[in-house]
């Protein structure tokens, strides 16, 4: 544990006690009447300092507590309560912390504002002091950055040797984002305030959600991260790193709803309406594992059906437009029938005057009295002529 | 594309007992049937075994796959194909023998070899041995596609029938124009047209 900061309240304690002694040694009252004031003051500020201290140091072990339960690389043994709840209290004492260091940072700019030659040793010192503190509690909360990075690598590793291991085929992890996806729908209520607090350094619920968002999310947590991380160890890094851990808390016990719902979703998925007749007990976690393996095996039979249906359908689609190609030819030719049947009802019209006609001629041919006369006429004539002639 | 083997196991006992079971196994030589029979009575039963209620699976075994569906109420159904037989059809398969086996012998004491019969079952594998014939989306979809054939046929058909109403329209037209130029000279010649 840190015990340096105290350490060093007690030796200005001393040493203030040691001056108070010299100056009380040679000075008049109302110079001892300062002193008494400022080592009053001083003595404040030095209790103020160590208590700020102590509590960076318990912070500190906490820390460690945490990143030690972080580091065990059990497959089904992390307990993510404890984690949740200690990061809850890092927190809470980081941000405590904060607040204490910056009110004394501005109790000591205030001395220093009416510093006199004699106090100003001590302004600087408390100076220091302070700054050291601020250093102090910005690596504390660096070391809880690191630790809930490693959290959140941990839980993606676990989560990848969990579908290697349930899916021996080889099966890429994002089929079980399509299914993951519906039961996971539902539980926005928990989910959606989290994706509000936008700098998430956990990335693994919005993985589980689509792929396109998961990319908008470690986009944003990485620039966040990125630039914040090993800069400046002042005061200035302490509260950017509150909004990038505030959503951190709230992420383990939305992995815990997800597996549950998870659970729910792999066996309410498995099978149409009419073959349901699975019980809705929640089993141990070896049920979760053997849903998790067979739910994707029970999704590619349905996804099969579905595809083929769709085809099916696809085919129908086809069908009707091809039956529609059909029917608008047969309409494009109709107005040739049209053409074609004018055509031939005048040729049946002028037929039928022209064999009047014919007829009428005939008639006139085989019963006409003047052209019998004619044709009589016309023998008289040649035999006339032949008379004539001999 | 064949079905080897339909088994119905019992899988609530350990261990699984076949109730009711069909094999064909006419592709193999005669003195291999038995053991393969064997074999495949085996690796149903032991893939029953290993099969939660309400899952399918699908478990591939030198060059046989074993498509199993267990059921809740403690009976689980066993087909064993080749390797491309498509699973779909195997689990619709499935599907539509457990029920009609557990609509018919609901009481799990009457599931001994005995009391079940099941007449429909090798009857089920003749007809499955297409699976195209048997299931009944591929017949859908086979039947679609048939049709499709035809339609395209009849809109060839079509488009000659087009052709040749435009060769009849315009033959039409010539005729028409051949009748008048007839009536006319008819007419003509019956009009006061005098010889000399």
């Amino acid at each position: 544990m840190d015990r340096t900061a105290e350490f060093k309240a007690a030796v200005n304690s001393l040493l203030s006690r040691g001056q108070l002694r010299q100056h009380n040694n040679g000075n008049t009252r109302g110079s001892q009447a300062r002193q008494g004031k400022e080592a009053l003051a001083y003595a404040e500020f030095s209790r103020l300092a160590a208590s700020i201290g102590r509590e960076i140091g318990e912070t500190q072990t906490k820390l460690d507590k945490l990143t030690k339960l972080v580091k065990k690389k059990g497959l089904f043994d992390d307990r993510p309560v404890e984690i949740s709840e200690l990061t809850h209290h890092i927190k809470q004492d980081l941000s405590r912390l904060n607040a204490q260091t910056g009110a004394l940072q501005k109790h000591v700019r205030a001395t220093a504002a009416k510093a006199t030659r004699a106090t100003r040793q001590m302004d600087e010192h408390s100076a220091n002091v302070v700054i050291i503190l601020q250093s102090k509690l910005a690596n504390t909360s660096m070391g809880f950055k690191e630790a809930l990075e490693l959290r959140t690598e941990s839980m993606q590793a676990s989560k990848k040797r969990q579908d290697q291991l349930l899916n021996p085929g080889g099966a890429p992890p994002q089929q079980l984002q399509p299914q993951q996806n519906s039961p996971l729908m539902t539980p926005t209520s928990i989910l959606s305030p989290l994706r509000n607090n936008s700098k998430t350094p956990l990335g693994l619920v919005p993985t589980a959600r689509t792929p396109t968002p998961t990319s908008q999310f470690l986009h944003q947590q990485n620039i966040p991260n990125g630039a914040n991380g090993r800069g400046s160890p002042y005061a200035q890094a302490s509260p950017n790193h509150y909004p990038a851990n505030g959503g951190s808390n709230g992420m383990d016990d939305p992995y815990q709803a997800s597996n549950i719902h998870r659970r729910k979703g792999g066996r309410s998925e498995d099978l149409h309406g009419s073959y349901e007749d699975d019980s809705e007990a929640a089993g141990p976690a070896s049920m979760l594992f053997q849903q998790q393996h067979y739910a994707p095996q029970a999704d590619q039979y349905i996804q099969n059906r579905s595809t083929a249906i769709e085809a099916v359908e696809s085919t129908l689609q086809e069908l009707g437009g091809i039956f529609q190609q059909l029917a608008q030819m047969v309409a494009e030719q109709r107005d040739t029938v049209q053409r074609i049947e004018a055509n031939t009802d005048d040729i049946e019209l002028n037929i039928n005057e022209a064999q009047n006609q014919l007829l009428r001629y005939y008639r006139n041919i085989s019963s006409d009295r003047w052209l019998m006369i004619k044709i009589f006429l016309t023998i008289i004539f040649v035999f006339l002529v032949i008379s004539l002639m001999s | 594309m064949k079905i080897y083997a339909i088994y119905v196991v019992r899988n609530n006992v350990k261990p699984a007992k076949a109730i009711v079971d069909v094999k064909d196994l006419a592709s193999f030589g005669f003195f291999q049937r038995s053991s393969i029979g064997e074999f495949m009575t085996f690796m149903s039963q032991t893939i029953a075994e290993k099969t939660q209620p309400g899952q399918r699976q699908s478990i591939e075994e030198s060059n046989y796959v074993g498509h199993v569906y267990a059921r809740a109420e403690g009976v689980a159904g066993v087909v064993i194909t080749d390797k491309e037989y498509p699973a779909r059809v195997a689990f619709s398969l499935l599907n539509k023998i457990l029920d009609e086996f557990t609509t018919r012998f609901p009481n799990s004491a009457t599931w001994t070899p005995e009391a079940c019969t099941y007449p429909e079952l090798p009857q089920y594998i003749v007809t499955y041995q297409d699976p195209k014939q048997g299931d009944t989306i591929m017949k859908v979809q086979r039947e679609l596609d048939e049709t499709k054939i035809i339609l395209h046929k009849t809109i060839e058909s079509v488009l000659e029938r087009g052709e040749k109403m435009e060769s009849l329209v315009e033959r039409s037209d010539v005729l028409s124009t051949q009748s008048k130029m007839f009536y006319k000279t008819a007419k003509k010649q019956n009009s006061c047209c005098v010889i000399c």
